[in-house]
């Protein structure tokens, strides 16, 4: 599973947990949200988290991301172990390997569309206007040139996830993490949202996302279920759903973005 | 450090909050708009008085004050300090005029009245007894008309030219009445103005009235109450003369030490000093304003903080560290103080410019005004900005996502 010994990118698992543990408390009043884990995802999948509330799905997202330590069992992200790191490191590592696509979109409401999507980018280096370059161009590869400059209360709650989505992609991150990302949208939006989750899939990305939502998960490749911290059902799709057409998506093959350049 | 995105993030947060930053910065400018104008106020009269003593016009002389009794004679030595206490007798006076190397010398015996004369009045006017010797030391010019003489019966009066110009304006002045006091004086001589309101002799001479000792002492029961001595040395190695003017005067006051003696030339920097003490005093107060305006800094990035959890989170989920969210914050609160201290310090040379201007005062650029002017306000902005930010750097993301206003 661990293949640390071969150097080849696409035998390295992005994401490899072991018995990956996360207890909140301590002694007789402990919850383990987490309760031995052992997950492994190659780059490419497209996986799908599903499970009754509390089990520990976002909190595997939190995990898988960075944004929480566990506090016990091994985690390893492309071969490198992140299970210990400090946050310095994990910011970095974050910031470029990771991108987080929530429920809610998680935009910020008194910076531009186009300052939202450079977001990631203002914490690494480079001059400014290079990184709104950048954005700029990311933006017009969803459609959404005209509203560069515009603000996210002004949009709606469908540009807002598209933007949310162009924000998590800008940094080519190895991981894009959804929490519900259709959470908040009509079903038109959901699946224009979906449509673009899908052309991100196919370009090469490896995502992973948590849904309720029962009629998303023909999108995925792999679905998850979680039942009290620990993984009940690992299911491959044998038939790769990626080739699902919409409208959208035929116009959408033709753009030439997201094509993964091998690691960094 | 990402310093120049840091600036444009910090710049959009405060442009959000128009008002806000507005009114925080307001506050800074304030405090640092009057420790700018103190340090100007003060750089303009201390240069003043420094070109006031060093073209003082006249050669050195040595002054003898009376003052009140202290430990050191030497402390309280200032120009500005209006000879009130009338210590030094005719006895001192003469006793000295014999001494050695004692070229000239001019009592001054100071009386505060009115001046009158038909159109005007002017109440509180300086008026200095004193003797002929008086304008030769100090190089006096006289516009019209001449000094009086020391053994004149008749009360003459010699004016400073701006008091002569608001009493009697332009008109022929010489010979013309005036009632000081209540006496009948006549106008003999105008001095030219000399536009220096401070000298060695302790008064503004463009706005005095010089009468004889004679006529002096009538209103002090004949008495020659003595505030002042100015002395002229015939050899520029006065030491010794000064030594011996302090024996002299003190074996008259059975040794307490009533007086000071020094030299004109040396009183600038007396007067340095006391507007130095006066400069910090003010400083100190302006300070403690600077500082409630840091308090104000403090209070507003700390409301901030709280009211952007959920930014930070968003923050540091796209990947900031805790320093570079601790730098965004702590930027705000600098970008606010700098912008406050520079407009202070403007403003502060805009006012002390009209200052200058009412008063005659150079406007002085020196490098301490802008290290201060816009260094205290820097200091402020991290001093009391850097709290706010550690704690907007401490939030953990998971919990700020989840964190609603």
């Amino acid at each position: 599973m661990t293949d640390k010994s071969e150097n080849d990118n696409e035998l390295v698992p992005v994401i490899s947990l072991h018995q990956v543990q996360k207890r909140f408390g301590f002694g007789d009043t402990a919850t383990f949200a987490l309760d031995g884990v052992d997950l492994t995802v190659h780059r490419g999948e497209f996986v799908a988290i599903m499970g009754p509330s509390g089990c520990g799905k976002t909190t595997l997202l939190n995990l898988i991301g960075l944004l929480d330590k566990p506090t016990d069992g091994e985690y390893l992200m492309s071969g490198k172990n992140v299970a210990k790191i400090g946050h310095g490191r994990a910011a970095k590592i974050r910031n470029r390997e990771i991108g987080f696509v929530f429920q809610n979109y998680n935009l910020i409401n008194k910076l531009t569309v186009i300052d939202n999507v450079a977001l990631p980018l203002t914490y690494s280096r480079g001059l400014h206007f290079r990184h709104l370059q950048r954005a700029s161009k990311v933006l017009t590869n969803f459609g959404l040139q005209n509203r560069e400059y515009y603000f996210p209360y002004q949009l709606s709650g469908g540009q807002n996830q598209r933007v949310a989505i162009a924000r998590a992609l800008i940094n080519n991150p190895s991981i894009i993490l959804a929490d519900e990302p259709t959470g908040n949208l009509d079903s038109k939006n959901s699946e224009i949202i979906m449509d673009e989750l899908t052309n991100i899939h196919r370009a090469g990305n490896t995502i992973l996302m948590v849904t309720h939502n029962p009629e998303l998960l023909s999108y995925a490749s792999r679905i998850i279920r979680m039942k009290d911290g620990k993984i009940d059902k690992d299911i491959e799709l044998v038939e790769n759903p990626a080739h699902k057409v919409t409208e959208q998506t035929k116009f959408v093959s033709h753009r030439k973005k997201y094509r993964k350049k091998g690691k960094k | 450090m990402i310093l120049p995105i840091s600036f444009h993030l910090a710049t959009n947060s405060l442009k959000a909050h128009r008002m806000r930053t507005i009114l925080t910065t307001l506050g800074v400018m304030i405090g640092s708009f009057i420790i700018s104008l103190i340090l100007i106020v003060s750089g303009g009269l201390r240069q003043s008085v420094e070109s006031q003593f060093s073209e003082s016009g006249h050669e050195d002389l040595i002054v003898i004050r009376g003052q009140q009794h202290s430990t050191t004679g030497m402390e309280t030595f200032s120009p500005l300090q209006i000879p009130s206490v009338t210590v030094l007798t005719e006895t001192d006076f003469d006793e000295v005029a014999k001494l050695d190397n004692v070229q000239k010398i001019a009592p001054m015996m100071f009386l505060y009245g009115n001046a009158k004369n038909d159109k005007n009045v002017y109440d509180n006017v300086s008026i200095v007894a004193t003797n002929a010797d008086f304008p030769k030391m100090l190089n006096l010019k006289m516009t019209s008309g001449e000094w009086f003489d020391d053994e004149s019966k008749y009360s003459q009066v010699v004016l400073g030219e701006k008091l002569a110009w608001g009493l009697l304006g332009d008109k022929e002045v010489i010979n013309q009445k005036v009632v000081i006091k209540g006496q009948r004086f006549i106008v003999i001589g105008v001095i030219k103005n000399l536009n220096r309101p401070i000298s060695a002799t302790g008064v503004d001479i463009d706005k005095t009235a010089f009468i004889s000792m004679n006529s002096g002492v009538k209103f002090t029961g004949d008495v020659k109450q003595i505030g002042q001595i100015l002395i002229q040395a015939d050899n520029k190695n006065d030491a010794k003369l000064i030594e011996n003017i302090s024996k002299t005067v003190d074996k008259n006051h059975l040794d307490t030490k009533e007086y000071s003696v020094g030299r004109s030339s040396e009183m600038s920097g007396f007067m340095n000093n006391w507007l130095e003490t006066i400069t910090v005093a003010a400083l100190i107060f302006a300070g403690i304003s600077l500082l409630v305006g840091g308090i104000g800094i403090m209070n507003i990035m700390l409301v901030s903080v709280v009211e952007r959890i959920r930014e930070i989170g968003i923050r540091k989920a796209v990947g900031a560290t805790k320093r570079q969210i601790c730098e965004q914050f702590l930027l705000e609160a600098l970008l606010i103080t700098l912008t406050g201290g520079f407009l202070g310090l403007l403003f502060a040379y805009g006012a002390g410019y009209l200052i200058s201007v009412q008063f005659s005062l150079p406007v002085v650029f020196d490098y301490y005004i802008f290290v201060v002017g816009l260094g205290a306000p820097l200091a402020i902005g991290l001093v009391f900005g850097f709290s706010p930010a550690i704690r907007a750097s401490n939030y953990d993301p998971i919990v700020a996502l989840r964190h609603y206003h």
